[in-house]
C-alpha cells in the first residue's frame, strides 16, 4: 500500500515538475484585441478562386470576410453557422466577433468549394 | 449578424468545383469536420516525456511486487433485483425494435430524403451516433452490439421464415479467419476517407453491407458470419474488452452480466489468429493516417513534391497536373490505408522480437505478439476518441434535431426539429487538454496490461520485466506519434 503511495506520488510529482517546466511563461500583459477587424478578401472569377487559404486570428478579434463572386453560390462559415446568399458581382460581407477558437472552414456550398480556414487562436 | 441556424442547400452542378484547386478535397471533408487546431508544440512535447516517465513508474509499480499475476475479479450482476426488474421492462427487445429500424431508416433516408449531408438523419446517424458514439459506449458498457447487431437481427428474421437460411451451406474455412472482417473494415475506412459519401451513396453502400451480411449468413452459417466476417461485430467485441461490465449474451444467470476492473477483459483472452492482431493494428493504424492525412506535412509531401518523384513520373509538377493526378492521389492514399496495418505490424514484430532477445525465451515471436495483441486496446481507444470526439458535439448532439425531421423534408415528429442546431464549440484549451490526458491514461493503461500479461507469460519476475524494456518503447513511440500527429500544421487547402 506505501509502496502504492509513493508511486503514485512520484508520478504526480514528475507530471507536475514537467508542466512547469514546459509550459512557456503567458506574456507579461496580454495584448488587448486591436480595434480594427481583422479583414479577409476573396474573388471567385471563372471558377477560380483567391484569397487566404488560412485565416489566422485570436478569440475576441473582429473579423469581416469579403467576398465577391461572378455566379450566384451560398457562402457558410462551419462553426459559427454564419450563412449568405452571394449575387453574382455583388460584394458580400460578414462580420463577427471570433468568440470561438477552433478551425473553421469557409465553403461556397453551391459549388462544393473550400475557400480557406478560419482559425481562431485561444488567447495565452 | 446573427448567426444563422439554418441554410438551404441543393446539389448544384460540380462543374466549378473542378476548377477550384482543392475542391475535391473539400468536398471530402464537407461533413463533420472537426473544428480542432494542433495542439501546441510544447504539450505535444509535455505528453511524449510524461508517457516515458509513466512507463518507469508503471515498471516500478511491479519490480520486487510480488504475485501480481492473480486472476481478474468480477462481481456477477446478471441476478441482481435491478437488473431483474430491467429485463421485465424487456427493454432489450425494444431496443433490437430500434436498431433494425434505425438501419431501415439510414437507408430510407438516403434514398428517399434531402441530399444535404447536414439535414438527412442518415450521415449523422451512422457516422457518428454509431460509428463513434456506440463505439465509446461499447468501450464503457461491454458488448450489447452482439444482441443489437441490425444486420444479425435481420438475418434472424429471415432464418424465421426459412430455418435453412441461417446454417449455412458450407463450413466456414479456417484458414480464412478474420481475413474477411479486416478486408470489410478497410472497405469502410476507404468509404470514410477517400469515399465522400453522401446521404445517397450512404444508402448504397449500406445496403450493399445489407446484403453481403444476408449473402454470408447464406453461406457460411450466422455464427461464423458474425464470429469472422461482420466487421462491426469484430471491432465492438475487441472494444467492449476494455469495458468495466461484461455482457455475455450466451452465458445464463448471474455470470450474463459483471462488474469488473476496466481493461481486465484484456487479461482474460488473447488474439486467436494473426488476422485479428492485423484488424487490431488497423483500428490503431487507420486513425493515424486519418489524422496524418489532414496535416500539411502529408499534403506538401505529395503535391509540394520535395523529392521530385511525382514531377519525375508525371512530367511536370503536380500542383500544376492537379485533375489528371488527383485519382492517382486517391489511389496513392488507398494504397497507404492498405499498408498502414503492415507498417505497424513490422514495429510491433520488431520490438517483440528485441524483447525476446532479451529473455532468451523460446516463444516464437509470432506467438508472442498474440499474447500482447491486446495490451494495444488501450490506446488503440484513447488514439480514436482524442481525434474523432470533437465530433460528437459538433454534429452528434444534432441528431436531436435531425430525428423529428430524418429526410429533411420541414417535418417536426417530436417538436426537437429546431433545438440544437448550432453546434457545441468547447474551448481549445480544453480540447487539448482532454487529448493529451486521455493518451497518457490510455498509454499507462496499456504499459500496465502488457505487464500484467509479461508476468503470466515468462517464468520468473526478472525476465517479465525485462520484456517489456522494448515493448515500453514501441508503445512510447505509438503514444508520441498520436500525439505529433494532433501537433502537427493543418493542410490550409
Amino acid at each position: 500500500m506505501l509502496r502504492h503511495i509513493l508511486l503514485v506520488s512520484i508520478a504526480a510529482l514528475l507530471l507536475a515538475g514537467l508542466w512547469l517546466a514546459l509550459k512557456p511563461a503567458p506574456p507579461s500583459a496580454v495584448p488587448p484585441a486591436p480595434a480594427a477587424p481583422r479583414l479577409f478578401a476573396f474573388s471567385i472569377a471563372g471558377g477560380q478562386a483567391s484569397g487566404p487559404a488560412v485565416m489566422k486570428v485570436q478569440q475576441g478579434d473582429t473579423v469581416r470576410l469579403r467576398v465577391v463572386s461572378d455566379s450566384a453560390d451560398h457562402l457558410h462559415l462551419h462553426g459559427y453557422e454564419l450563412a449568405a446568399e452571394l449575387q453574382p458581382g455583388t460584394p458580400l460581407t460578414l462580420k463577427f466577433v471570433a468568440a470561438h477558437s477552433g478551425r473553421f472552414e469557409l465553403e461556397l456550398h453551391h459549388s462544393h468549394a473550400s475557400l480557406g480556414n478560419l482559425e481562431v487562436y485561444p488567447r495565452p | 449578424m446573427p448567426a444563422s441556424a439554418t441554410w438551404k442547400s441543393t446539389p448544384g452542378p460540380k462543374l466549378a468545383a473542378l476548377a477550384l484547386f482543392s475542391a475535391g478535397e473539400a468536398a471530402a471533408h464537407s461533413f463533420a469536420q472537426p473544428y480542432q487546431l494542433p495542439m501546441p508544440y510544447w504539450m505535444y512535447i509535455y505528453g511524449a516525456v510524461a508517457a516515458l516517465a509513466l512507463s518507469f513508474v508503471v515498471v516500478g509499480l511491479f519490480v520486487g511486487a510480488g504475485a501480481a499475476n492473480q486472476p481478474a475479479q468480477s462481481l456477477p450482476l446478471g441476478d441482481s433485483r435491478a437488473i431483474k426488474a430491467l429485463r421485465r421492462l424487456r427493454l432489450l427487445h425494444i431496443a433490437k425494435l430500434l436498431s433494425v429500424m434505425a438501419l431501415l431508416l439510414c437507408i430510407a433516408s438516403g434514398l428517399l430524403g434531402t441530399r444535404d449531408p447536414y439535414r438527412n438523419i442518415n450521415m449523422t446517424f451512422f457516422w457518428l451516433v454509431f460509428a463513434l458514439g456506440f463505439s465509446y459506449f461499447t468501450a464503457l458498457f461491454g458488448n450489447w452490439y452482439a444482441v443489437l447487431n441490425p444486420w444479425k437481427l435481420l438475418a434472424e428474421g429471415v432464418g424465421k421464415c426459412c430455418r435453412n437460411f441461417i446454417r449455412g451451406r458450407f463450413r466456414y474455412p479456417p484458414q480464412l479467419a478474420y481475413w474477411p472482417a479486416l478486408a470489410l473494415y478497410m472497405a469502410f475506412i476507404w468509404l470514410e476517407l477517400l469515399g465522400n459519401t453522401r446521404p445517397f451513396s450512404l444508402s448504397v453502400a449500406l445496403l450493399v453491407y445489407s446484403l453481403i451480411n444476408l449473402a454470408g449468413v447464406y453461406l457460411v452459417g450466422l455464427r461464423s458470419w458474425f464470429q469472422y466476417c461482420e466487421f462491426f461485430a469484430v471491432f465492438m467485441r475487441l472494444l467492449a474488452l476494455l469495458a468495466p461490465l461484461r455482457y455475455r449474451p450466451d452465458a445464463t444467470g448471474p455470470q450474463r452480466l459483471c462488474l469488473r476492473w476496466p481493461g481486465a477483459g484484456i487479461l482474460e483472452e488473447r488474439a486467436e489468429h494473426f488476422s485479428l492482431l492485423l484488424f487490431l493494428l488497423f483500428m490503431l493504424s487507420s486513425t493515424a493516417f486519418d489524422g496524418l492525412r489532414e496535416t500539411a506535412l502529408w499534403f506538401n509531401l505529395f503535391w509540394k513534391d520535395p523529392t521530385g518523384i511525382v514531377e519525375w513520373l508525371a512530367g511536370k509538377q503536380p500542383m500544376l497536373a492537379y485533375p489528371w493526378l488527383r485519382p492517382w492521389y486517391v489511389l496513392y492514399e488507398s494504397l497507404w490505408i492498405v499498408a498502414s496495418p503492415f507498417l505497424y505490424l513490422a514495429l510491433f514484430w520488431l520490438f517483440l522480437g528485441l524483447g525476446k532477445w532479451l529473455t532468451r525465451s523460446p516463444m516464437p515471436v509470432s506467438q508472442l505478439a498474440l499474447h500482447f495483441a491486446y495490451s494495444l486496446l488501450p490506446i488503440v481507444l484513447v488514439y480514436h476518441f482524442t481525434h474523432y470526439y470533437t465530433l460528437l458535439l459538433s454534429q452528434g448532439v444534432k441528431i436531436r434535431a435531425l430525428i423529428s425531421d430524418p429526410f429533411g423534408w420541414g417535418w417536426d415528429l417530436f417538436g426537437t426539429a429546431h433545438t440544437l442546431r448550432a453546434p457545441l464549440l468547447p474551448d481549445m484549451g480544453l480540447v487539448w487538454n482532454i487529448q493529451v490526458w486521455m493518451i497518457l491514461l490510455g498509454h499507462v493503461a496499456s504499459v500496465y496490461l502488457a505487464h500484467r500479461i509479461a508476468l503470466q507469460l515468462f517464468p520468473s519476475q526478472r525476465q517479465a520485466t525485462l520484456s517489456q524494456l522494448p515493448m515500453l518503447m514501441l508503445m512510447v513511440l505509438f503514444t508520441g506519434a498520436g500525439l505529433w500527429i494532433l501537433a502537427q500544421p493543418l493542410q490550409g487547402n
